[in-house]
């Protein structure tokens, strides 16, 4: 039996290995434990040569999973280092995946990372700062906007501050949620490409604040493979992949994984 | 010539009150927390602080009252979530915060290192950040038309970064990721290292050369409770038990001294 963090950490896998063997992508740039078990496992899942980016000027890292991202995801000492501008070439060139999670994501695809409600020098609810999204989110590259919580807080028909604007026509934007996989349609908006197990099309339009189309017969994701299961275990034994996913739990096991870590110090 | 302090404190010395001060390291890595708290110590206020991607330094700084601006593109506790000072901060207007991209911070900060009045960068026009950061404008790229984000160069008066060696003529030795640390060294008037521990002379290994150097300090732990790889792990405890709190707790403050 899978759990949730099995399903999703799968189903990014499987984009990354297909935007990396169909599109040409050849780095992750990762942002959450999950999205780098996902990378990870995507190496074992058909796209043996993806490079994996957990830090800023370290684009093909010896990566491991790990609770904080940097040096210890990297196997500092083991990895090739670039310049910091590496980050904004591959970007630039279409060549890499960024992974990342706003705060809030519209209609049209234009992403907030900065606070919600209120003025920018008086915020109402203050988020961490906008980070690369007023730089990827418009690139070339492509982009994966993870929002696990599939609600009208987070979804929002237009966001409060515009970190990243709404990206071009061409550009290949998919958003994933504790519902399914969607896609960025830049005429007709977003639509959905996968429903994960027992969610329906009325699911998805009870959450969120903004209309998703789901089209008569969309699929099902699949559940995770014993291939799949086997890739996850083997790059994540300790499963770090679904403390983000387990609410209570979730946090009693990172507090484990924290006092071990503690005792090894 | 690389002068060598004679502690961590030594640092207040070189920082005028109402400094530009650049932290080295991203995110919960090699932030130059004994630095920060021997600037602290030493009584310096007002100052103008640089965190590319801010975590505990920020959390630290805020806490201290020594702060007045924080530039950055993102303060965060990385997977603990976000940074409860920096919030309240924000929120209750306690500090200003100008606000960037990464991209746009690297280009401005690029620019005073080259001597140029600004520089363009791959910020989107239609991003708020530039709405509201003074020193990023939308022109027109003269050759092409096209409306690009320029980015004013930044000046810094001080960078403080820390780093697991450094050899006698201190050039510095990294591991891990650099981040913005070798532009920081090339952009501030004066640039500060700690540093774990000595390391034989192998310039061609050097993360950041000597060049780019002013002094440097030798702080064992000098990050905690960021890492410092080798020689020092993430604190997770400490970083988590900061998330579950409203600020920093004495313990924090003392072990960062």
């Amino acid at each position: 039996m899978s759990t949730l963090g099995d399903l999703f950490t799968t189903v990014l896998a499987r984009e990354f290995a297909t935007a990396a063997t169909d599109d040409g992508v050849r780095i992750i740039a990762v942002t959450t434990t999950a999205s780098l078990v996902a990378a990870l496992a995507a190496r074992r899942l058909g796209a043996a040569d993806l490079a994996i980016a957990p830090g800023f000027g370290t684009l093909d890292a010896a990566a491991r999973p790990a609770l904080s991202l940097g040096e210890r995801a990297m196997r500092a000492g083991d990895s090739p280092r670039g310049p910091v501008s590496d980050m904004f070439v591959a970007v630039a060139r279409g060549l890499i995946g960024v992974v990342v999670t706003p705060g809030q994501l519209d209609s049209r695809g234009a992403t907030n990372l900065s606070h919600i409600a209120g003025a920018h020098a008086a915020p109402r609810v203050a988020l961490p700062g906008s980070r690369g999204l007023p730089d990827n989110n418009d690139s070339p590259s492509r982009v994966w906007y993870l929002v696990a919580d599939h609600a009208a807080r987070t979804l929002v028909d237009r966001v409060d501050f515009v970190s990243g604007p709404p990206p071009s026509p061409q550009r290949i934007r998919r958003l994933i949620t504790r519902l399914g996989v969607f896609t960025l349609d830049s005429h007709h908006g977003w639509k959905a490409d996968y429903l994960f197990p027992d969610v329906g099309a009325a699911d998805v339009a009870a959450s969120g604040g903004f209309p998703i189309r789901v089209a008569p017969g969309v699929p099902t994701v699949a559940h995770p493979t014993p291939a799949e299961l086997g890739a996850l275990a083997s790059v994540d034994p300790d499963d770090l992949r679904s403390i983000e996913f387990d609410g209570a739990d979730g946090a009693r096991r990172a507090q484990r994984v924290v006092a071990e870590e503690r005792r090894r110090l | 010539m690389v002068r060598t302090l004679s502690s961590p404190a030594a640092v207040a010395e070189l920082i005028p009150p109402g400094a530009t001060v650049a932290v080295g390291g991203a995110g919960l890595n090699r932030k130059p927390m004994t630095l920060l708290k021997g600037m602290v110590a030493g009584g310096i206020r007002d100052l103008n602080i640089v965190s590319f991607l801010g975590s505990v330094d920020v959390e630290y700084l805020l806490a201290s009252g020594a702060m007045a601006d924080l530039h950055s593109a993102g303060v965060s506790l990385d997977g603990f979530g976000l940074a409860p000072a920096f919030r309240a901060a924000r929120q209750q207007q306690s500090v200003r915060f100008i606000e960037w991209s990464e991209a746009s911070m690297v280009a401005a900060v690029e620019a005073t290192a080259r001597g140029l009045p600004s520089m363009p960068c791959s910020t989107a026009p239609g991003s708020d950040v530039v709405k509201h950061n003074p020193s990023l404008g939308v022109y027109k790229d003269p050759p092409t038309g096209i409306p690009t984000v320029f980015a004013t160069a930044l000046a810094i008066d001080i960078a403080l970064i820390h780093a697991p060696a450094a050899d006698a003529h201190g050039n510095i030795y990294v591991d891990g990721d650099l981040g913005l640390d070798g532009l920081l060294a090339r952009a501030a008037k004066t640039t500060i290292v700690s540093f774990e521990r000595r390391a034989a002379a192998d310039p061609p290994r050097a993360a950041i050369s000597r060049l780019w150097i002013d002094a440097v300090v030798p702080a064992v732990g000098g990050s905690w409770p960021t890492e410092c790889h080798p020689d020092s792990l993430v604190d997770l405890g400490a970083v988590a038990a900061w998330a579950g709190s409203r600020g920093l707790t004495a313990e924090m403050l003392e072990k960062a001294s």
